[in-house]
């Protein structure tokens, strides 16, 4: 008879990736027939429970819980041993470990501590870190508003860099932090109140032929009126202090009018030239001040790398090319495909793409699954009308599965009911690669292109940009190439996949 | 810029890491040849509201 275990480690915290790779490697072992390894929050205690676990009423959030079923007392022994095992391995394999922030002496040469906690605890551990005087890299979402703002005080005080709450992505010392492509080194820095769009500058920078000195991250609150700029001011004045940065690249999305002047304010008094995107902003927000005002984030990269001296004409895509290849599809497609579909996973690059359809295509039925400026917001976010975009790592996608960089699933389900649907004439793709994201986001959709591609006789068009870099696990060249082979129209940028998306919409738009 | 601080030269390459949190972070950065310490956290205990009635009082 089926023999159970639950043992309550009280106040012992594990993260959930760990807990993960641990469950995992239990369950391979073929000794349990059932096995969690959790956290105590409620909804793992109802599950643990559903599955017919006794569990104390006293467990809470902060203690972990082992539960097993083995068909003998041994064989359960022996897996409870192997979960122990595993969880203190995880702090014994020789490289130093402290128990507590308070054990680290900065005099050793510790300067940088990266914080990636549930949110409630991150600003506590984020204070003592800039209390010993540690730049701070804050991962953690779901910090106040003021408590970023004492950090990012404290921080200014102590002349330390708090980058976060919330900061997916960041390069110092030529290190990527976090879900960072690999990017190669080179002049240009970059201070991103946007994780994504930061990313993909710096990485047009490096398929543009140059590099990147540093990406200081600030978390996507920073040009909110209540912290006013603090991280991205902060950060060029480090960038300022670099030997290696020759030109600085500040992006954001559209923020506080207030903010982004102040900030642009401070830009115009440093000695280094400063380009500046916020995405959706207009000519007006650059009129009075010397930074070189850019309107979207390839248009970013490359005027840095001009400013640099680097000639990269190359990189963009001509009006010509863009015309051969909406002719060509134009006279393929049937009456009835009408529309673009655009199924994005980052939502920096569907905003980008929002901007530059709405501008160009004022006339055009577009829709979004939130609601925006842009766009008119979709009856529903499960189902496309005319032209419409979907950010698949929106809340309402993500609220019950995976954020698409980490698992393609959701995102190739929706590729697929657009590419059946009758009505689609172009889809429209971003890919993200890095070491911290999925260990293979583009082999699937490059196998569902082309099928879907096959079944339409070639009567469908499918754009795609990834930002990466040739140094991140995943490698893109090769994924490009897999792109390319599944009859897919690859592009240097977002910014490009934009440009010929609006081409295609105006065409479609015109022959109805 | 202060001694100790990070940024952004390459040919510095001093960056040292205490991370708290995900180790796969850890592990990603200690694969980048970068020197990388885990700070074995656990959450900080919850005073009962007795005790901490008390404390209150105390204090």
């Amino acid at each position: 008879m089926p023999v159970k275990k639950v043992t309550v480690q009280q106040n012992r915290y594990a993260d959930s990736v760990t807990l993960m790779g641990i469950l995992d490697a239990v369950k391979k072992s073929g000794k349990v027939m059932l096995a969690e390894v959790q956290m105590g929050t409620p909804q793992n205690v109802e599950v643990m429970r559903k599955l017919g676990f006794d569990i104390p009423a006293t467990v809470n959030a902060n203690d972990l819980v082992i539960a097993l079923e083995a068909q003998t007392n041994e064989l359960l022994d022996e897996a409870y041993k192997d979960v122990i095992d595993r969880l203190d391995r995880k702090h014994t394999d020789g490289e130093e470990t402290f128990n507590s922030i308070d054990e680290v002496d900065p005099a050793d040469g510790w300067n940088l501590c990266q914080i990636s906690l549930p949110g409630e605890y991150a600003a506590e551990e984020a204070k003592k870190a800039i209390n010993k005087g540690l730049d701070v890299f804050i991962f953690s979402d779901n910090v106040s508003i003021d408590e970023e703002l004492q950090l990012k005080r404290l921080g200014d005080e102590k002349d330390v860099l708090v980058m976060g709450p919330d900061c997916g992505v960041g390069m110092l010392d030529g290190v990527a932090l976090a879900t960072m492509s690999l990017v190669r080194e080179g002049p240009v820095g970059i201070v991103g109140a946007s994780g994504s769009g930061a990313q993909e500058v710096a990485c047009i920078v490096e398929k543009a032929g140059s590099g990147i000195s540093a990406l200081i991250g600030t978390g996507g609150r920073d040009l909110y009126p209540q912290i006013g700029g603090l991280s991205m001011i902060k950060g060029i004045k480090r960038l300022c202090e670099d030997d290696q940065t020759k030109v600085i690249v500040l992006v954001s999305k559209l923020a506080d009018r207030a903010v982004m002047d102040k900030v642009l304010t401070f830009a115009d008094g440093v000695k280094k030239p400063v380009v500046a995107i916020f995405l959706g902003a207009d000519e007006s927000l650059f009129a009075s001040h010397k930074v070189h005002g850019t309107f979207s984030l390839e248009g970013a990269a490359l005027k840095a790398l001009e400013l640099c001296g680097i000639s990269c004409k190359d990189f963009e895509i001509s009006d010509e090319k863009i015309k051969g290849i909406v002719d060509s599809y134009m006279k393929k497609f049937s009456p009835q495909q009408k529309y673009l579909r655009g199924v994005y996973c980052g939502g920096t690059f569907a905003e980008e793409s929002l901007i530059y359809l709405k501008e160009h295509n004022p006339d055009s039925q577009l829709y979004f699954n939130m609601a925006t400026k842009y766009a008119r917001k979709l009856d529903s976010h499960l189902k496309s009308q005319c032209h419409t975009l979907v950010d698949l790592g929106s809340e309402e996608f993500t609220i019950d599965a995976p954020h698409p960089v980490f698992d393609p699933e959701l995102r190739l389900k929706r590729f697929r009911q657009e590419a059946q649907d009758p009505e689609t004439a172009v889809i429209l793709l971003d890919f993200i690669t890095a070491p911290g994201v999925h260990e293979d986001p583009i082999s699937p959709f490059a196998k569902a292109c082309a099928e879907a591609i096959k079944a339409r006789g070639g009567a469908l068009a499918v754009i795609a940009s990834i930002c990466g870099s040739v140094n991140d696990p995943q490698d893109i060249v090769k994924c490009g190439k897999e792109l390319v082979d599944a009859g897919v129209i690859l592009t240097g940028s977002n910014h490009q996949s934009t440009l010929l998306a609006s081409a295609f919409m105006k065409a479609l738009d015109n022959r109805k | 810029m202060k001694e100790n601080k990070c940024c952004c030269s390459k040919k510095q390459k001093k960056l040292k890491v205490v991370n708290i949190g995900l180790q796969t972070f850890a592990e990603s950065l200690r694969a980048q040849g970068v020197t990388v310490a885990q700070v074995n956290w656990r959450p900080p205990r919850k005073l009962d509201s007795e005790m901490k009635n008390i404390l209150d009082d105390l204090l």
